[in-house]
């Protein structure tokens, strides 16, 4: 998997031509609802999966700067994410799913950003949250109810 | 062998025991006592529960007696006018005791105690206290009452050619969970038996090939004792838990995964743990008499495993208290409970107006129904004494002012309850009734109408046995069954200890329960009831089940109370160490005022920040039916905040703002 992503991550540096629309990857500001926007610029050959993985790469790497006030998904967490139709699934492995012991406030804040970075792309309405390849009420040690596909209105206040 | 190592364990706390006074064939003097009884954390009420000759005795045919064999998986054969009473445990021991006879005997050892069972005015009284140490339950006296707990009795090492074996046995069906740290230097695994205390020694060399060493340790309060054992395993072992039995549990260590499964022969054992012997326990052996020579389960009265609901495959019997039917008994001088009835089966029928719902019984039921006032609009029915057949589910109805319908088996004990609750966007009229001319369904109709103003809140009905008229009509705004009752959630706790921050030694579920005991006494001060989900460092939910049973067991807590609110304790954390201060969440739109309440009071309390009120679907605040929120009480990953909360006095301000919050919105509890 992390193979996967640094293949992708690779590819976002050899992009020179034909600018797709940017992609937007979103982080959550640790301690608010607000969300820092961070466009990337990305091959148009990247479609559908493709470019939902390359999104989520982005997503568990953290931005480039500024990185101290911004969630981070913890440490050893890993992802896949796969698209069909309007849902974007992904399948939550690693250190995350054995027990979540960062605050709910966080924890709201990756979701939030995961669920706006992956509905920002072209047809994806939802974003369906697996833990370990299961569907799950929350996470291990959670507080976020996640078992029903999550949509930028999961987050409205 | 192991089972020889369990009975030597019972033998020495049988004579660990005081002997008093030997009373045989005299009239015994036999005084009410109104001691709390718990049994693995979970209170059991009695109502023939005495003190006689300075012990705690109790009726026979006390439900506290079903209901403490029932949590701990074991069985009682008497016939009443007999002289003996006969036990199952768990693992298989059998134990009799004979009326007027000092012994009792533990399979095929007899063992002196103070007293045994006696008639006085026609009842059956044992010694509570010799029962529970013949069950081998841990026995814990505190002030007003008195604590048992299931043990681990026996932990053997077998040492195989490629794997190493730990045999476990458990004086109750076993429950688990492992988990693995894996550290480089010390890689661990853990295996823990909540509400088990440790009767099985402290250490047990594993000789190093596949791990070091076992420690036993106990935790959690002496009401919840926890039991952890360590293991200490080399790098790149395995591990695999086979239950052998109920009460019995063999994990296998090995480097390769095919060498973990249970299918070859074991090698001898070679260590085994035993009980410290503090002093030479004095036996007294005596001539006791021979139980009758088999005991056979009672076919009729079957003994239901604790919760989650047990499979239900038999309506006769199978009542919560397992108690035994008049039949199986023989005569039964206590009224019986009603039976268990099934629902078979919910099907929906939809009309412009109206959806009915209908829900198919094996027999008659009664059922209370409770509605919330405005903006809440929730309407639930709760059926006694039924079982659902199949999960809980939604029930889809087209009415568009309805937006779920939720049946499930919300309660197994000490009754079985089944719920039914429906959530619309605004008023809308309910009726519950019989089905004219289709015997044992029960129907709801709910009407897209809004109910009449002088509806009344709440009510109780029957289905009658067989019924050929609709129910009087029943609607109405309503409030909860029991509005001066309070649930408080101490978030996470036992193997979820939430957030840590480890520089000021600071645990989440050990904070929460903190707050959560000390807004107890506030709230118990101003007169309301109050309900703990926990109360110790412990899963409010089945230990063996998955973390998403362990948030629902805590709702379930709460909406089978009726409580008229619920309020979720919790410390915020995060990646970052800038965020601070306090945060009142809520999920439905009409606990905003609720929790924008709470959260003034508490900030102004404390003394702590005001990080503002958010809406988020968290599980607990959604899944409970009465007025809820959760509250993040300040952050552990901040400097400041992490100060406060190691000081006692700041927890005292968090609770005592919390509590004030509750009584800003609510006024105080109703006037009795």
């Amino acid at each position: 998997m992390l193979a996967v992503i640094a293949i992708f991550a690779g590819c976002s540096r050899h992009v020179t031509v034909a600018p797709s629309p940017h992609l937007t990857v979103f982080y959550c500001k640790a301690g608010s609802d607000d969300l820092v926007r961070v466009p990337f610029t990305v091959d148009s050959k990247l479609t559908g999966s493709a470019l939902a993985t390359y999104a989520l790469s982005q997503m568990l790497a953290g931005p480039s700067v500024g990185r101290d006030s911004i969630v981070l998904f913890p440490a050893g967490t890993e992802a896949t994410v796969s698209t069909e139709g309007d849902v974007a699934t992904v399948d939550l492995n690693g250190s995350i799913v054995r027990s979540f012991q960062g605050g709910a406030g966080d924890e709201v804040g990756m979701f939030k950003s995961l669920t706006y970075t992956l509905t920002g792309l072209p047809g994806i309405k939802s974003v369906q949250v697996l833990v370990a390849g299961q569907r799950k009420a929350a996470l291990p040690g959670g507080h976020l109810e996640i078992d029903e596909p999550l949509t930028r209105d999961t987050f409205a206040q | 062998m192991m089972r020889c190592v369990a009975r030597l364990l019972v033998c020495f706390l049988l004579s660990a025991w005081p002997l008093g006074a030997v009373a045989q064939g005299i009239a015994t003097p036999v005084t009410r006592l109104n001691d709390q009884i718990f049994v693995s954390g979970r209170e059991v009420r009695f109502e023939q529960l005495a003190m006689s000759r300075g012990q705690p005795v109790v009726g026979i045919d006390d439900s506290g007696v079903a209901n403490l064999l029932q949590i701990i998986g074991a069985k009682m054969q008497y016939e009443p006018g007999t002289r003996f009473v006969v036990f199952t445990r768990a693992d298989g021991t059998l134990i009799s005791f004979t009326v007027g006879s000092n012994a009792v005997s533990v399979d095929d050892t007899s063992i002196a105690i103070p007293f045994g069972p006696f008639y006085e005015d026609g009842q059956l009284y044992v010694p509570l206290l010799g029962l529970s140490h013949a069950l081998g339950l841990f026995v814990h006296r505190f002030r007003g009452g008195y604590a048992f707990a299931p043990q681990i009795v026996a932990v053997q090492r077998h040492v195989g050619q490629r794997r190493t074996v730990i045999e476990i046995q458990a004086t109750a069906p076993l429950a688990w969970r492992s988990a693995y740290d894996g550290s480089p230097k010390h890689p661990t695994f853990t295996i823990t038996f909540p509400g088990f205390a440790n009767a099985a020694g402290s250490t047990v060399d594993l000789g190093g090939r596949e791990a070091r060493k076992l420690v036993i340790q106990r935790f959690g309060p002496p009401g919840f004792p926890i039991t952890n054992l360590s293991i200490d395993v080399m790098r790149g072992i395995k591990l695999a838990a086979h239950r052998t039995g109920s009460t019995s549990l063999d994990l296998v260590l090995a480097r390769n995964e095919h060498d973990l499964a249970l299918n070859t022969v074991l090698a001898t054992p070679s260590v085994q743990v035993s009980t410290t012997p503090r002093s030479a326990p004095s036996l007294v052996p005596t001539q006791a008499p021979t139980p009758a020579p088999t005991v056979t389960p009672q076919a009729s009265a079957p003994v239901p495993t604790a919760v989650p609901a047990p499979e239900v495959t038999d309506n006769s019997g199978a009542i919560a208290s397992g108690s035994p039917s008049p039949e199986a008994s023989g005569a039964s001088p206590s009224p019986s409970p009603s039976p268990l009835e099934k629902i078979m089966d919910v099907s929906v029928i939809d009309s412009a107006d109206a959806s009915r719902i209908t829900l198919s019984l094996t027999g008659p039921v009664s059922f209370e129904w409770h509605r919330l006032a405005e903006p809440d609009n929730r309407f639930w029915i709760d059926i006694s004494q039924a079982a659902l057949i199949g999960p809980a589910r939604e029930i889809t109805v087209k009415l568009a002012t309805v937006r779920s319908v939720k049946i499930s088996q919300h309660q197994v004990l000490p009754d079985h309850v089944v719920r039914l609750i429906i959530d619309p966007s605004q008023p809308v009229d309910v009726s519950i009734g019989a089905i004219e001319g289709a015997p044992n369904q029960l129907g709801i109709d709910i009407h897209a109408r809004p109910p009449p103003e002088d509806a009344p809140s709440s009510g109780v009905g029957v289905l009658p046995a067989v019924s050929q008229s609709p129910q009087p009509r029943v609607a109405v705004t309503a409030g909860p069954s029991h509005p001066n009752l309070i649930v408080i959630d101490p978030g996470h706790g036992g193997n979820d200890p939430g957030a840590i921050n480890q520089q000021y030694g600071l645990v989440e579920s050990h904070l929460t329960l903190a707050i959560a005991q000390r807004l107890k006494t506030n709230l118990e001060r101003a007169g309301w009831h109050v309900v703990l989900t926990r109360d110790g460092d412990y899963e409010v939910g089945d230990p063996n089940g998955n973390d998403d049973q362990e948030l629902q067991a805590r709702c379930d807590v709460a909406n089978a109370s009726g409580a008229r609110l619920f309020i979720s304790v919790h410390i915020n954390s995060s990646f970052s160490s800038g965020p601070s201060g306090l945060t009142t969440y809520f999920w439905r739109p009409s606990d905003r005022t609720l929790a924008q309440v709470i959260q003034n009071a508490t900030a102004r309390a404390s003394g702590a920040g005001d990080a503002g009120v958010k809406r988020e679907n968290f599980y607990v605040i959604h899944h409970t039916v009465m007025p809820s929120v959760l509250i993040e009480n300040a952050y552990l990953s901040n400097w400041h905040d992490a100060t406060l909360l190691a000081q006692p006095a700041f927890l005292d301000r968090l609770a005592a703002g919390i509590a004030q919050g509750i009584k800003d919105y609510t006024g105080g509890p109703p006037a009795p």
